[in-house]
């Protein structure tokens, strides 16, 4: 039998930033079907910046990067159709939730995503109401996103792309600043969420989360490869 | 709320609908609001490469003090502007696409594109000149500004903006301005950072049609200004933990290197040729 194609696939990937900055070098890694992969290394060694090729925000200087069948190239994401399915299809929940939150209120960011993909106004207060429930955010509805603590804007930050149903759930650093309570909640969705059949990549400094969510570890040094 | 340890998914999370999005017209955030934000974080552009300058010519100007590569950077482009001989623009032009021709590509780029474009905007500005019968205006003018501008961009692409700023205390400038310059310098490039990651996070999840576009602008431009102002705070704070008493040294550059003579050495050459060009001589 043939094995299921990889979701996410980066073959002998370089990228630097400007001229002299490397930040990958000659990366190799894939995410198979119902997958949670944890990319893990020291600080600055390119993780960020893998997520960040692979979401297709920055382009590989060589080598190849594929995600759910498709090439994420330049040519990817200038047609503006293929881009937006794609952005759809791969939620990414940035390592700093500051970035991603603009939304005059919690409610209203979660809702986001659904009602850009042009859901029933039913359908969209349906997703809010769930997502809230499983990130237990549900009490933070009406609050302005910009004053929650640092660990509750990580939550709303996951829970606006889970929002959206992705296929693969790209995640930097998703327990950094949580308590412990918080860390069980997001442990116990994306176990749930790879055990559905979807597929995980986080980065991550903290050994729990990967055996939390019983991750294969890609590791990198900080010479920007991948070491294992 | 669901039992942490084992949550039951929602059956929308894990259905295999295919989403097809619909066209919007997001082309102005997607190209040019990300583009206007990213120019804001070129401020560290000089600060990524200092110091591991590719070109031979960069590396050799590297050890020249800042603002000794300050002063003769004025005499140049004071030397190019005041030329009515055309002879010394090009001498001038020809050496700055020498070194030029010495960077890689990417940086040759980030350098002619600017000059380029701003050369062909005053050539434009000087059609009227050429018709009023002074056919060789546009061309002049817009060598001088070609020449004058590489020149520029190749000290700041090439130099951190705290060093430039730094080396303005040679000029007896008060420390205390250098510190606001500082700041602000800082202050807009974060503030570039951050407009830059909130617009990049719109586009990811701009995955359909945004009905009201005027609302994800102004939660862009409202959360930038929180941020900005609570770093501000914050900064103020800090400082004023770290014992900052409104006294700010700023140590001063060793001018007289043996590398800043030999450039300044190269510098009278040049200012030579002008007087000679210029019949002063």
């Amino acid at each position: 039998m043939s094995e299921p194609e990889p979701v996410v696939l980066l073959d002998h990937v370089s990228f630097s930033y400007g001229e002299a900055s490397l930040a990958l070098d000659d990366v190799s890694f894939e995410v198979a079907p119902g997958e949670a992969v944890a990319l893990l290394g020291p600080n600055g060694c390119g993780k960020s910046t893998a997520l960040r090729v692979l979401n297709g925000l920055e382009f590989a200087r060589s080598g190849s990067v594929e995600v759910l069948g498709r090439r994420v190239d330049r040519e990817l994401m200038s047609d503006q159709l293929a881009a937006k399915a794609f952005h759809q299809q791969v939620g990414f929940v940035f390592q700093n939730a500051d970035t991603q939150l603009f939304c005059p209120s919690v409610g209203e960011e979660v809702a986001f995503g659904p009602r850009q993909m042009g859901l029933s106004e039913t359908e969209v207060k349906r997703r809010v109401a769930d997502v809230m429930d499983v990130f237990d955010i549900a009490h933070l509805a009406d609050r302005a996103p910009y004053h929650l603590s640092g660990g509750e804007r990580h939550k709303v930050a996951i829970a606006c792309v889970v929002s959206m149903a992705p296929r693969l759930l790209v995640l930097d650093e998703p327990t950094s600043g949580l308590d412990e309570e918080s860390e069980d909640v997001v442990e116990g969705f994306l176990r749930s969420f790879v055990a559905a059949g979807r597929s995980v990549l986080v980065t991550t400094h903290h050994p729990c989360l990967v055996d939390a969510i019983g991750a294969r570890v890609v590791r990198m040094d900080k010479d920007h490869r991948v070491v294992s | 709320m669901a039992d942490p340890s084992s949550q039951v998914l929602p059956d929308w999370l894990v259905a295999d609908d295919a989403y097809v999005p619909s066209r919007d017209r997001d082309g102005f955030l997607r190209r040019n609001v990300l583009r206007l934000t990213g120019l804001l974080t070129d401020f560290q552009v000089g600060a990524a490469s200092y110091g591991r300058a590719a070109s031979p010519v960069d590396r050799a100007l590297g050890a020249v003090p800042t603002c000794v590569r300050m002063a003769g950077l004025l005499v140049c482009l004071v030397c190019v502007s005041a030329a009515s001989n055309m002879a010394f623009v090009y001498l001038m032009l020809a050496l700055v696409l020498v070194a030029m021709a010495s960077r890689p590509a990417p940086a040759i780029v980030r350098q002619l594109r600017p000059a380029a474009i701003a050369a062909a905007v005053s050539a434009l500005l000087m059609v009227p000149a050429a018709l009023l019968g002074q056919p060789s205006a546009p061309v002049r003018m817009a060598v001088r500004v070609l020449t004058s501008l590489c020149l520029v961009l190749g000290l700041s692409q090439n130099v951190p903006w705290n060093r430039l700023v730094a080396a303005l205390r040679a000029f007896h400038l008060s420390a205390e301005v250098i510190l606001v310059m500082d700041l602000a310098l800082k202050d807009l490039q974060l503030l570039g950072r951050a407009a830059l990651e909130l617009t990049e996070a719109i586009a990811l999840r701009s995955v359909g049609v945004d009905r009201d576009r005027t609302a994800s602008a102004a939660g862009v431009m409202g959360v930038c200004f929180l941020r900005m102002h609570d770093h501000a705070a914050r900064q103020s704070e800090a400082m004023a933990c770290r014992g900052f008493t409104g006294v700010y040294e700023v140590p001063a550059e060793r001018v007289l290197t043996p590398s800043a003579i030999v450039y300044l050495a190269g510098i009278a050459l040049l200012v030579c040729c002008f007087c000679f060009l210029e019949g002063a001589m």
